[in-house]
């Protein structure tokens, strides 16, 4: 499971993060490793607190532990400054976010192609077939007549799969997912978890950090937290 | 990146329309103020320039003298001079039209412009009259005849539509004090460009003899090679009078300007401020979007965007303001110019040089730089809200709300930096002005209103954490005093913008309180004589209205009267700025104790030895501006060849910041060869009836024109003035007020509409729509007092900076402090009131958020 780090588009060795210092120090994660491999969906599950969404902002590229060594797609995050570490995050990485964050003054095409658009902008990079590409990830979520309307016009299902469609259209190596049927009915988280499934069966690596039973449960493995750790 | 500024920048602002209309409305009053000042200030001195090429725009030479002018035979010596290809002689003096005894601002000055109507101007060959515009068609050529013997004019259409003239009809004006009879030869067709509407033109002749001036020119208009024009001046130079200056027209234009310096740039510093405030309101739109924003930024850093591209979209957004902003900002200036022109030209009128401002001069230059200025200072005001945007961590994304970071240090690191602004601003004090312009005084000022601005943090601190206190059963009071203290950056920004405003106010009333208290006494201390006469007619700074030499004799032997005392003014170039030269009988100085001396001269021994010597004594502002004491000597170019002044003391004048100097009459006369005066002071004899000694004295010049008035006639007319040449001031404090209003109205919507899941999760758990309207005036009412606290003490400090040092630097006037304590109080009141009102619609809003949808989502 430890083999073969850099091709991994997730690796994670002896993470620590700690916020404060001395006797006031909270370590929010405490000596975590894992590895997500292409096409594999991991749950990540455990009580509020115990470091997941600190977890998922290291692979996440928005935040950096304080020791150990994180590897997004081959490369070390600890190693990045803040503009290597955010193409990093804008070529590599996607994520679905429980509140959807979808800009309400864009449409929810021009939602989706917001990370091409700023590939596009910051390598200068034609973007002819952009478009085309929006166009058929929203039609693979399934929300292609859709793509003209603002984000207040759809309902919470249509949000959270136009989230998906942003998370995946620049083809990330790593699709990060934070409690992605939170905020969904049932229907609507059971489409979704359908969908993130069949992203995992084409070759995705997807975490998906839960309380959710059923969504663990589609999974490939679960990895479950507490006090900062991995216990299982 | 467009797609960055769409996300951030536009969809915002189309859904919040109200706060980005309001600020793009503040830049553009900001940018009008400024604008309409700055064009006020460009056309008083462009119709000076105007006033040469009135003539013709190839006059490049110009012999001028001054006072009542010089030998017209000269021309016959200027016009043979090699080089001078044209050489003009030109009266310039003025009519009134209109005027009404009692009355001294009836009527109208009319400019009379005297030149050589028969011979053709340069650049226009075909005209058979040379009066500029090519106005000898054949329906309106006036009669050469007409126009040399029989008082001919050619006046503006505007000119005979006011008073009713028609090619032929004649008209009655004063000429100084006598009254003479004009003939309309032709009107000139409207809309001449380069021609002043009040400017009549009249033959030369004509001119000589409308203001007995036979014999005399006041200037020579030379058109010479441009190639050899410094040769071509000396060589004039050496055939003209002594005290008669050969000089490029752009010299009078400077020295017109320089005199002017120190009136514009002050005004012009006042309507700056007005761009200031509205700075602060974008400073405060922008770090509203940003904390509105912030979970966008975060996700949108989240998916890749660099910091730097978050930057350049809200700096993008200020700049947006700037641009739309300082559109409308040029429409409205350019309407408001029309406006302010009149003010300002009323101004330099009286207290300065005759002026023709009469249409604004639009100097593309003036409307660029306004422009310029908006966007540069709009953009500006949003690198701070920009820079703490693009500070936001990606992480952020993962919460449901913005909310703005609370720093417990921040009050404490933005008094530091006060106190830091004061000490510098304290140290500018000392610090002499560059060539006349009080540099460190305006930064000093900028200092004490970035200073007193970031008190506010600490200020906001303070309050709220008495309120939370004070208002422990009052719920709304509690929550208004607890929403002050957690949106700090805001609110700051409010009240810092709303204290600016109202220290610009205070400062300024504080000020011309001073300078009004300070002028009644002067005015009391040296207008003692019980009568005052004058040529009727409008009064101008231009000394044009002259009496007829033996009127003061004539009132001298009227029974009643005890003694006359008359002045004679003229400008005079000196040290490449106009100011004037002041005709008196010194030998009456101690008896009539016209004067207050600075250093306490012994008067008596004054009248001893100042009569028919070269001694002067000139005014406090003369003696800053030149930089001169007592004991000092300099030099002047008289018609009486180069003289040696001697100062003999320095004496306090409110009059005019240009400077006077006064010299014994009998010297005036010898030096100068004018025995002309301009206005006659009455002593009468102790229990004469002051009402029948004016009947006696205005009957006795007859059939002359003449006004008379009593002293406390007089003292009225000097705060009138006064107070018209504050008017524009007032008007200017007025909108930095509204701007400042306008920004509390704008950071209060937003928090209420940031709060509006937290006031509808208090609705939920009981709290009244009332108690949450009373909630929003309650933290209007803590803006209000913070503001109108703040505004009093910065608008205190900036008035002793106005006072003791930037006034003392600019005009060298020394004005004594008076604090006017109940107006401080009603400030303080009044922005209260203002901030209440303010808060009207945002408590309205409040009120109707429902409470289902609010809380919904959480």
């Amino acid at each position: 499971m430890h083999d073969s780090l850099e091709n991994a588009p997730v690796a994670v060795r002896d993470a620590r993060k700690s916020y404060g210092e001395g006797s006031q120090a909270v370590h929010a994660l405490d000596g975590v490793s894992l590895t997500v491999r292409a096409g594999e969906l991991v749950a990540l599950v455990g009580p509020s607190g115990c470091g997941k969404s600190t977890l998922l902002n290291l692979i996440g590229c928005v935040d950096l532990p304080t020791s150990g060594a994180v590897l997004v797609d081959g490369r070390n995050t600890a190693a990045l400054d803040d503009d290597a570490l955010t193409a990093l995050r804008r070529d590599r990485v996607g994520t679905i976010f429980q509140f959807f964050n979808l800009l309400p003054a864009l449409t929810i095409a021009q939602n989706v192609a917001l990370p091409l658009v700023l590939q596009k902008s910051a390598k200068g990079a034609k973007g002819a077939a952009l478009d085309a590409r929006v166009r058929a990830v929203l039609d693979s979520v399934g929300i292609a007549e859709k793509a003209d309307v603002y984000p207040s016009q759809v309902s919470g299902g249509q949000m959270q799969r136009a989230a998906i469609a942003r998370a995946i259209v620049h083809k990330p190596a790593i699709l990060l997912a934070d409690e992605p049927t939170g905020n969904l009915d049932t229907v609507n988280g059971t489409m979704v978890l359908d969908m993130l499934r069949r992203l995992a069966n084409g070759g995705q690596a997807i975490l998906m950090a839960t309380h959710s039973i059923e969504a663990a449960a589609i999974c490939d493995r679960t990895i479950r937290m507490q006090d900062g750790r991995i216990v299982a | 990146m467009l797609a960055l500024f769409k996300a951030l920048v536009l969809g915002h602002l189309r859904t919040n329309r109200l706060r980005a209309l309001v600020t793009v409305f503040a830049v553009a009053l900001g940018v009008a103020i400024a604008l309409a000042i700055d064009l006020a200030n460009a056309t008083a001195v462009a119709s000076f320039a105007s006033s040469v090429n009135v003539v013709s725009n190839h006059v490049n030479l110009q012999v001028l003298g001054v006072g009542r002018g010089f030998d017209d035979r000269t021309i016959l010596r200027v016009q043979d001079v090699p080089g001078v290809e044209y050489a003009t002689p030109t009266i310039e003096d003025a009519l009134v039209i209109g005027a009404r005894p009692k009355d001294p601002f009836s009527g109208e000055i009319l400019r009379v412009l005297g030149v050589d109507l028969l011979r053709p101007i340069p650049g226009q060959a075909s005209a058979n009259v040379g009066v500029p515009g090519g106005i000898a068609t054949q329906a309106n050529t006036p009669d050469p005849f007409e126009l040399v013997n029989g008082h001919g004019a050619i006046v503006s259409a505007r000119v005979a539509k006011k008073w009713h003239l028609q090619k032929g009809h004649d008209f009655k004006a004063l000429a100084g004090d006598r009254l003479v009879t004009v003939r309309v030869s032709a009107v000139l067709p409207e809309g001449m460009t380069g021609i002043d509407s009040s400017v009549v033109f009249v033959d030369i002749a004509t001119a000589q003899e409308l203001f007995d001036k036979v014999g005399y020119l006041d200037r020579i208009d030379c058109v010479v090679d441009p190639a050899h024009l410094a040769s071509v001046q000396a060589a004039v130079r050496k055939v003209i009078p002594p005290g008669v200056r050969a000089i490029e027209p752009k010299v009078r234009t400077g020295e017109i300007r320089r005199m002017l310096q120190s009136f514009q740039l002050n005004l012009s510093a006042l309507s700056y401020i007005a761009l200031l405030v509205g700075m602060y309101l974008i400073y405060n739109t922008v770090a509203i979007s940003v904390v509105q924003r912030r979970p966008e930024i975060g996700t949108l850093r989240a998916v890749g965007a660099l910091r730097k591209q978050i930057f350049v979209a809200f700096v993008g957004e200020g700049a947006l303001f700037g641009v739309i902003g300082s559109i409308f900002g040029l429409g409205l200036g350019a309407f408001l110019a029309q406006l302010s022109v009149g003010a300002v030209s009323r101004t330099v009128d009286a207290l300065y040089v005759a002026s023709h401002a009469d249409g604004v001069t639009y100097d593309p230059l003036v409307l660029s730089k306004a422009f310029v200025v908006g966007v540069v200072l709009a953009t500006l005001s949003a690198v701070i809200p920009a820079f703490e945007a693009a500070r936001t961590q990606p992480a952020i994304s993962m919460r449901s709300q913005g909310f703005e970071n609370r720093s417990k240090r921040l009050p404490w690191i933005a008094a530091f930096g006060a106190a830091a602004f004061f000490v510098i601003a304290y140290a500018f004090t000392f610090v002499p002005a560059i060539d006349g312009i009080p540099v460190f005084g305006y930064a000093a000022g900028l200092g004490i209103i970035f200073g007193t601005s970031l008190l506010a943090p600490a200020a906001i601190a303070g309050l709220s954490r008495v309120c939370i206190k004070l208002f422990a059963r009052n719920p709304s009071g509690e929550l208004a005093a607890a929403n002050l203290g957690s949106s700090m950056i805001r609110n700051s920004v409010a009240i810092a913008s709303l204290g600016v405003a109202i220290a610009m106010m205070v400062s300024v009333a504080i000020l011309i309180g001073s300078f009004r208290t300070t002028v009644v006494a002067w005015a009391d201390d040296t207008l003692n004589a019980d009568l005052f006469v004058r040529p009727l007619g409008l009064q101008d700074a231009s000394y044009d209205s002259r009496f007829s030499p033996t009127i003061a004799s004539t009132i001298a032997k009227l029974p009643g009267v005890h003694a006359v005392d008359t002045f004679r003014g003229i400008s005079v170039p000196f040290r490449d700025r106009i100011t004037t030269l002041g005709a008196v009988d010194f030998s009456t100085v101690a008896e009539r104790n016209k004067l207050r001396f600075l250093d306490a001269p012994d008067t008596r021994a004054m009248a001893q030895t100042l009569p028919n010597t070269n001694n002067v004594v000139i005014s406090e502002p003369f003696a800053t501006r030149f930089a001169m004491k007592r004991g000092d000597e300099f030099q002047l170019d008289t018609p009486g060849g180069m003289q040696t002044l001697h100062v003999t003391a320095i004496y306090n004048d409110y009059s005019s910041d240009a400077g006077i100097f006064l010299m014994d009459i009998r010297t005036y006369a010898r030096l100068f060869k004018d025995t002309s005066i301009n206005s006659i002071a009455i002593y009468a004899n102790p229990g004469v009836d002051l009402a029948d000694l004016r009947t006696r004295v205005l009957r006795s010049v007859l059939p002359l024109r003449v006004d008379a008035q009593t002293t406390r006639e007089l003292r009225k007319l000097v705060i009138e003035i006064f107070n018209r040449t504050f008017a524009i001031t007032y008007a200017l404090y007025v909108i930095s007020i509204t701007i400042a209003v306008l920004g509390v109205v704008s950071t209060l919507f937003a928090l209420v509409l940031e709060r509006r899941k937290e006031i509808g999760l208090m609705r939920y758990l009981g709290l009244r729509a009332r108690d949450v309207r009373a909630m929003v005036f309650y933290e209007a009412g803590f803006i209000g007092l913070l503001g109108g606290v703040g505004g009093v003490v910065a608008g205190v400090l900036l008035a002793l900076l106005l006072i003791f040092v930037i006034n003392r630097q600019a005009f060298g006037w020394l004005i004594e402090l008076h604090m006017p304590y109940d107006f401080l109080g009603e400030a303080i009141a009044l922005v209260i009131v203002a901030a209440l009102l303010a808060g009207i619609y945002p408590a309205r809003v409040a009120a109707r958020i429902r409470t289902a949808d609010a809380v919904r989502a959480e």
